[in-house]
């Protein structure tokens, strides 16, 4: 894809990009994603 | 009182959960059979990462018979063919006929007398429906785990040329314009996406997503409109910008119509025709239900009352033909019971869906290119527990109104695998609540906007790692395997 097409769509900036693989952030995401989860499961049940 | 027979055709997500739950709820007041051609349990959603060599056959499958001797339910090798909900006018009972598939008694044909029948045989893998698909011709599958294997290797020795520089054109995604499944197909494009950078040869590759979906994560559920950073946001979008990101080509609303050694024919929604050149496909086939040729007690077919044209099981869903307009959740079977004879119930793949849940689509050709509904997975496992629970609560004499498990009050958490490994790993992880889109409880956006969202990180990857783990123990039936929910 060129640049140029690239232009219509969503993209992530550097923090974000960053944000996604920073281990201390993951962390707390992966406690935070599970709750939920867990939360839809129960619901489910 | 003599001992109730619930007999299970299907060992897989479903049908194994219905089996060791039935267990749990009866223990020694029925007798359950399990009917399963396959001796191994497969933990499907992690086939993907057989299919880049980050997991080997082994870690996805277990044998079945360890557990059901443990459990104390009987396992036999075979395929049900015949359904004899009537009996016949000798004998009214129940019964199925199954051809046995274990190495000794291979083609010996059986009957199965049932109090109670739940129909959990998964999908058959219709590759015959587009010329040249899947692994017996030009392309490669990973729906099971064998199928994963082979695709494996054959990346790897593509990854081997391109690293010597060589240019290929990787396709991956749908065999046909009405498959499902897309989920596994954007997780397999991903993840080798990932394989590929892992091995600095992503700049000789083409990677190129196809699919039947009219939009990009669309997932064969209408789309999702998720929360994100302060918005509803569609999930297109979403997609849309994980693509572009991975520089990942895509092309949308294809319905593939032969395939050669080295070019994939495909109908487009607009219904012009166009073919692309390729090295390495990954397709998945369309999916058919497992006929089981029903008879009634005077040994009449009546296959086409218990089945759907497409061999799915008919249950308590609204079959009758509606605009996508009219579409309602009450659409959608509670019980999965079938109408006609009550101890008969069909879960997972195996029931009949009353429709798509994506908008339908033709080309002006009158070709179908509309995602089937997905119900693999979290919803398909519940399923299984809950028709256990139904039927065991019928013979147990409990006066419990039966338990529902529609599709459109269901929610299911999807963590879709964006490349695995521990540090470089990473995934999408979505919820969505209903899986069916409801929108007479919630205009708006057709699910509970509080309870549907989406998220790209690699605590996703760690989060489907455990969940790996964690499924496979419960399928295992270890200790407390019941305290992890579906």
């Amino acid at each position: 894809m060129t640049t140029k097409e690239k232009k219509y769509y969503l993209r992530p900036n550097k923090s974000t990009v960053f944000m996604r693989s920073f281990i201390p952030w993951q962390i707390y995401r992966f406690i935070v994603i599970n709750i939920k989860m867990l939360k839809m499961m129960f619901k489910s049940h | 009182m003599e001992r109730k027979k619930i007999v299970i055709l299907g060992a897989g997500v479903s049908g194994h959960t219905a089996a060791l739950y039935a267990k749990k709820y009866l223990k020694d007041k029925a007798d359950i059979t399990v009917v399963s051609p396959e001796k191994d349990y497969n933990w499907i959603p992690s086939n993907i990462w057989v299919g880049v060599n980050q997991m080997s056959e082994s870690d996805v499958l277990f044998p079945l018979l360890p557990v059901y001797k443990k459990e104390e339910i009987n396992f036999i090798r075979g395929k049900g063919i015949e359904l004899y909900p009537e009996g016949t006018k000798d004998n009214q009972k129940s019964f199925i006929i199954y051809e046995a598939t274990d190495e000794k008694s291979k083609g010996e044909k059986n009957n199965l007398y049932y109090d109670y029948l739940i129909n959990a045989t998964g999908p058959k893998l219709n590759f015959g429906a587009t010329k040249g698909l899947g692994p017996d011709f030009h392309t490669y599958s990973v729906c099971t785990a064998n199928h994963a294997t082979h695709a494996g290797a054959k990346l790897k020795s593509h990854i081997e040329e391109m690293k010597k520089g060589k240019k290929l054109t990787l396709v991956i995604g749908m065999g046909h314009g009405t498959c499902t499944c897309e989920g596994a197909a954007f997780e397999y494009v991903f993840n080798v996406d990932t394989e590929l950078r892992r091995n600095n040869v992503r700049d000789n590759a083409r990677l190129i997503y196809l699919s039947n979906e009219a939009e990009l994560g669309d997932f064969g559920v209408d789309g999702i409109q998720l929360e994100m950073a302060g918005y509803i946001t569609p999930s297109n979008i979403m997609a849309e910008s994980l693509f572009t990101e991975q520089n990942i080509e895509w092309i949308l609303g294809a319905h593939v119509k032969n395939i050669t050694e080295t070019q994939i024919e495909y109908e487009s929604l607009d219904g012009s025709t166009s073919t692309l050149n390729y090295d390495f496909a990954m397709l998945l086939p369309p999916f058919q239900g497992h006929l089981l040729k029903t008879f009634n007690k005077d040994g009449v077919e009546i296959s086409e009352q218990i089945f759907t044209p497409n061999q799915f099981m008919k249950v308590d869903a609204d079959y009758s033909a509606k605009k996508y307009q009219d579409w309602k959740a009450s659409d959608w079977p509670k019980y999965y019971q079938n109408p006609t004879y009550k101890n008969l119930f069909a879960v997972g793949i195996a029931f009949a869906p009353p429709h798509q849940i994506s908008e339908p689509r033709k080309t002006i050709n009158g070709t179908v290119i509309t995602p089937s509904p997905p119900r693999t997975g979290m919803p398909s496992a519940i399923m299984g527990r809950i028709v256990a629970r139904n039927i065991a609560d019928q013979i147990l004499g409990n006066n419990n109104p039966p338990r529902s498990a529609s599709m459109a009050e269901l929610g299911a958490a999807c963590i879709a695998s964006i490349g695995a490994g521990f540090t470089k790993g990473s995934a999408v992880s979505i919820t969505m609540n209903p899986i069916v889109p409801n929108f007479e409880k919630y205009p708006e956006t057709g699910r509970d906007i509080k309870s549907t969202f989406g998220e790209i990180g690699r605590a996703g990857h760690w989060i489907k790692r455990l969940l790996h783990t964690l499924f496979i123990y419960k399928a295992k039936a270890k200790l407390f395997w019941w305290i992890i929910p579906e």
